[in-house]
């Protein structure tokens, strides 16, 4: 009996993550959340190459929340992240099967057939590094205006003292704003990147490891910010800090080697998770 | 890549064996454990973000055993973030076991930590 229960033990440690898991308990751990749905992830699988990165995504990105991805180095968020506005389409040999509705219109993020232009208006990012163009504080926010075609100078003026003011940065660059970009401190410069994404009015902003460069205080400024965003954005956020996703965020997926373990609200994830996987990841033995 | 740490003695271990190779702790033991008592065994990780993480699902939780912990840790623990997240997960633990601890951090031996407790939680008592 000892012996069977040392087979089943080595099985179990041999096992992939998906195999962990029975079928009733991938439902439970998968909970819908409440009110309207932003995007829709079905049976994704996303490939580089021969890699498959991504294995049967199934997900629902709530309206207007902040949804944050977690999961060990690898597991596949900043690849998820990065399928929701097709950033994978800049690198050769990226291949993705199922789809990801964009409600509330029905378009098919997946499809080849998209206007990336449109969908990147639409979805915006800011990244793990601020990355402010070579241009003035002003230009850096109205650039992705002119880009859409907007001319009217007394609305750009407007569109970026609005999203300045929303990024709470207007106030320490309002006397300055000619000049170079680069002349701001790193948590200012996130800041305006957040000014540039949001100026264009996206539905929704991705966030990849936004703080993971800034100090402390830069880190709350921006969380605050990532919080009251949310009023009139939906929110994706991938973070290696995830007491920053129990702090900033609504929902909360576990991803581990490619798969989606277990979808929640925040809350429940971190106090009572249903997965023994995320249970293992949240206290720290692997990682 | 991920690492694979042992939950006894938090030295890193391959995913693949059953008893740790430094600390003999049979990791099967392991998996039968509630999330509760895995918590309070993370409370020694020795990633200091993993510690503070744990202290605040404590303090959501608002998981009474864990006091106990806390009391050792706040001896033993020099680490003043560390401290302050302790002092936050008493506050939402809030029974008399952890009023009384919160009341003893007041004059604790880090004077960072004695005028932080005296400021955000002296209404407490």
């Amino acid at each position: 009996m000892v012996i069977g229960t040392m087979i089943d033990s080595i099985k179990n440690l041999f096992l992939g993550a998906s195999d962990r898991v029975s079928a009733e308990e991938k439902t439970r751990a998968m909970q819908k959340p409440e009110g309207e749905i932003k995007l829709e992830v079905k049976d994704l699988n996303f490939s580089y190459g021969d890699f498959r990165a991504l294995k049967n995504i199934n997900l629902n990105i709530p309206t207007k929340k902040i949804t944050a991805l977690i999961g060990p180095s690898g597991c596949g968020k900043t690849t998820l992240l990065r399928c929701f506005n097709r950033m994978h389409d800049l690198y050769p040999g990226s291949r993705y099967e199922g789809a990801i509705i964009f409600h509330p219109d029905g378009i098919n993020i997946a499809s080849p057939h998209i206007d990336l232009l449109d969908l990147r208006r639409r979805i915006g990012m800011v990244f793990q590094r601020p990355n402010p163009f070579p241009k003035s504080i002003f230009e850096n926010v109205a650039y992705g205006l002119r880009v859409n075609g907007v001319r009217d100078k007394n609305l750009i003026n407007e569109r970026v003292e609005w999203a300045l003011n929303s990024a709470a940065l207007w106030d320490e660059v309002k006397d300055r704003l000619d000049a170079n970009a680069y002349s701001l401190s790193g948590g200012q410069q996130q800041r305006l990147c957040i000014a540039r994404a949001i100026a264009i009015e996206p539905d929704i902003v991705l966030f990849d490891e936004p703080t993971s460069a800034l100090d402390p205080i830069s880190t709350s400024k921006i969380e605050e910010l990532i919080i009251k965003l949310k009023e009139k954005l939906t929110i994706i956020i991938v973070t290696h800090n995830m007491q920053q996703a129990a702090r900033v965020s609504d929902y909360t997926g576990f991803m581990y080697l490619g798969e989606l373990i277990e979808f929640d609200r925040t809350k429940k994830i971190f106090t009572v998770p249903s997965q023994k996987l995320t249970e293992d990841y949240i206290t720290g033995r692997f990682g | 890549m991920i690492h694979f740490f042992c939950p006894n003695c938090w030295k890193s271990i391959s995913d693949r064996i059953i008893i740790c190779r430094y600390c003999k702790y049979d990791l099967r033991n392991f998996n039968s454990l509630s999330y509760e008592d895995k918590l309070i065994l993370s409370l020694k990780h020795p990633v200091k973000e993993i510690r503070r993480l744990i202290i605040f699902i404590i303090g959501l939780k608002k998981f009474k055993k864990a006091i106990n912990e806390f009391s050792i840790m706040i001896e033993e623990e020099e680490d003043p973030v560390i401290l302050m997240e302790i002092a936050k997960a008493l506050r939402n633990i809030n029974n008399n076991e952890a009023k009384k601890m919160l009341y003893k951090l007041k004059s604790h031996r880090f004077p960072i930590i004695a005028r932080y407790v005296e400021q955000n939680y002296y209404h407490l008592n």
